[in-house]
């Protein structure tokens, strides 16, 4: 890879490094908390309502959505934003008030331990070898699509990079698990949002306000008439039409992914309350709210200013060589390298936690039928983090030559979506729901996600129709797994005690052997 | 992967194809007035229940009974913008 020439002035490298100090020096004060596995997982369940509410917000905008985000922005226009606005809102309210209460007292740690729990471990090795394979190609991704835009951008030789991001997010995530993670995240999403407004703030001063650059876009031609419609019709050519986003993203895919996201799901789990749970994800919605704002509108702004890009994915990078001077250029470096190590982490710390949860303990209780011993699993958790964070370390260079692995693993998280929150919508709600269903309900839904995938284009308004997919795939496994569950036995009451809503929320004697479970888990 | 895809050009399509076709053509024909109201009203159909929510279920484990911790509260804060959003860019 050639080494461009860094556009870093003394002043910017003393706030970068000051910021990676900060971070470390953070991780290690969170060390000394850390005496068990659940500390290192859940955090010790103390952490405040703020912090996971900002950490889940952060963890889901990283590195790569700030340049891939603008990107898009810059090629399809606003209606991008609809990722952050209507793929937050009502999902976030729906999973602060069923879904976080149902997880917290429930006592899981991971989507697949209640779907296992649920319908089996058929299921549950399903779902945790599909969101392991889709957290570990994530890392190695990240860790290179950050190399990329650091070489190109500040000049740094991409394997320094990778082993900058490596060394950093390691120790502190291998120190002070969640709780170290989220307070991070906290402080990474404020350093985010100050660099990412500042480079805003530039471009819009640059280009004469919002009037000018909405003028200077709409005479560009025709083509870009659409730039700051949220809503398209699915009669033009766009990815994003107004029928898929409702469908697909609002009802299907946002509740998916609040749902069911690992990353999301052990931040709530970790919260000092169930209250603190809640209100997490309801402060979470808020925040999304300057989203778009921080993120969408620099690539605006860089398609005002520079028309002539090849490649959309370039706008930010151009904007803060052209724009950026001495001292911001740091802070917004800062910005980027919170957003880069908030979704490393979280995703390190969740493959960590799929592996001690839904493989090593099962694995140990079948074995030697008796629970792993805690200090082990503390040990095995951190040596996993290390593990796992230097193998993404090493893969990363070479993800241009596994982009097919990469793409196939995108495409079949994609495909899982709307099929597990169909099987976790009835399992949740439908005591009749059973194993046989559950199975045939994600089997199914798969295999119907990945044909109407294959021929989308002939049955449905749009080339890209990843949104109606996900929609008629969700729709589908609903279908099946009730169908399928009524043709064969019911679970017995046993089988599905503490694991439907009725029972979890309004039952007091079932939340009472609920408690004990947890305490002497 | 070309064969499969052949497959199901050849026998999924034309089975699927009519039912999902009428449901695309009324929706593509809808005015975007009628997309907005859509949206809005489901941002509303979302969110809108968790006021009705008993006090208790909202505030168990809160530290204490203050006024800003019944999140109730803050469900209609939340949706004004988001409202306003889809009812106006």
């Amino acid at each position: 890879m050639e080494v461009a020439e860094s556009i870093l002035t003394p002043i910017d490298t003393i706030i970068i490094v000051a910021y990676l100090g900060a971070v470390l020096v953070l991780g290690y004060l969170f060390s000394r908390y850390v005496k068990s596995s659940g500390d290192f997982i859940l955090g010790g369940k103390s952490l405040p309502f703020w912090a996971i509410g900002m950490s889940v917000v952060v963890s889901d905008i990283g590195a790569i959505d700030m340049v891939s985000g603008a990107g898009a922005a810059y090629k399809y226009g606003l209606a991008q934003a609809n990722f952050d606005w209507l793929g937050s809102v009502p999902a976030m309210v729906i999973v602060a008030f069923v879904f976080v209460p149902f997880y917290w007292r429930s006592g899981v740690c991971t989507l697949p331990e209640f779907l296992g729990r649920r319908y089996g471990p058929a299921v549950r090795f399903f779902q945790a070898v599909i969101w392991l394979g889709f957290l570990l190609s994530m890392l190695a991704v990240m860790l290179w699509t950050s190399a990329v835009f650091l070489n190109t951008v500040l000049g740094m030789p991409s394997q320094a990079a990778i082993w900058l991001t490596v060394f950093v997010v390691g120790i502190y995530t291998i120190l002070g698990g969640l709780a170290a993670v989220v307070v991070t995240d906290a402080m990474q999403m404020v350093i985010m949002f100050i660099g990412a407004g500042a480079l805003l703030g530039l471009s819009f001063w640059e280009i004469g306000g919002w009037s000018n650059m909405v003028q200077t876009i709409s005479a560009m031609g025709p083509q870009f008439e659409q730039h700051f419609n949220l809503l398209i019709s699915s009669q033009i050519d766009t990815p994003y039409p107004w029928s898929g986003m409702l469908m697909g993203l609002g009802i299907v895919l946002s509740t998916a992914y609040f749902s069911s996201n690992q990353a999301v799901i052990q931040r709530v789990l970790g919260a000092r309350s169930e209250w603190d749970a809640k209100a997490s994800m309801i402060l979470a919605a808020f925040l999304k709210l300057l989203i778009p704002v921080l993120v969408l509108l620099p690539g605006l702004a860089a398609l005002a200013l520079y028309p002539e890009l090849e490649n959309p994915d370039e706008a930010v990078p151009k904007l803060v060589r052209e724009l950026l001077p001495p001292g911001l250029a740091g802070l917004v470096f800062a910005a980027f390298f919170a957003a880069l190590m908030s979704s490393v982490d979280s995703y390190l710390n969740s493959a960590t936690t799929i592996i001690i949860s839904d493989g090593y303990k099962p694995a140990t209780r079948a074995l030697s039928g008796k629970d792993p011993d805690d200090r082990h699993c503390l040990f095995l958790s951190r040596a996993l983090t290390g593990l796992l964070i230097v193998a993404a370390g090493f893969i990363a260079p070479f993800i241009d030559q596994f982009e097919t692995i990469y793409t196939a693993m995108q495409t079949l998280f994609s495909l899982f979506q709307g099929p597990t929150l169909a099987v976790l919508v009835l399992g949740v709600f439908w005591r009749r729901a059973n194993a046989w269903g559950g199975f045939a309900g994600l089997l199914l839904g798969v295999l119907c996600s990945g044909s109407l995938s294959l021929v989308g284009e002939s049955l449905f308004p749009s080339d890209d129709p990843f949104l109606y997919v996900a929609f008629w795939a969700f729709v589908f496994s609903l279908i099946v797994t009730v169908v399928v569950s009524l043709l064969t036995p019911p679970p017995s009451k046993n089988q599905i005690r503490g694991l439907v809503y009725g029972e979890v929320i309004r039952d007091e004697t079932t939340q009472t052997l609920l408690k004990e479970r947890i305490q002497s888990d | 992967m070309e064969k499969i895809t052949l497959f199901l050009e050849q026998n999924l399509v034309p089975l699927l194809k009519p039912a999902l076709n009428w449901f695309h053509l009324w929706i593509d024909q809808l005015p975007p007035p009628v997309w907005r109201f859509s949206i809005c009203a489901y941002l509303v159909l979302g969110t809108i229940w968790a006021v009705f929510l008993s006090k208790d279920y909202v505030l168990l484990g809160s530290p204490d009974q203050a006024r800003w911790r019944d999140l109730r509260l803050w469900i209609p804060v939340l949706l004004v913008p988001y409202l306003l959003i889809y009812l106006f860019i």
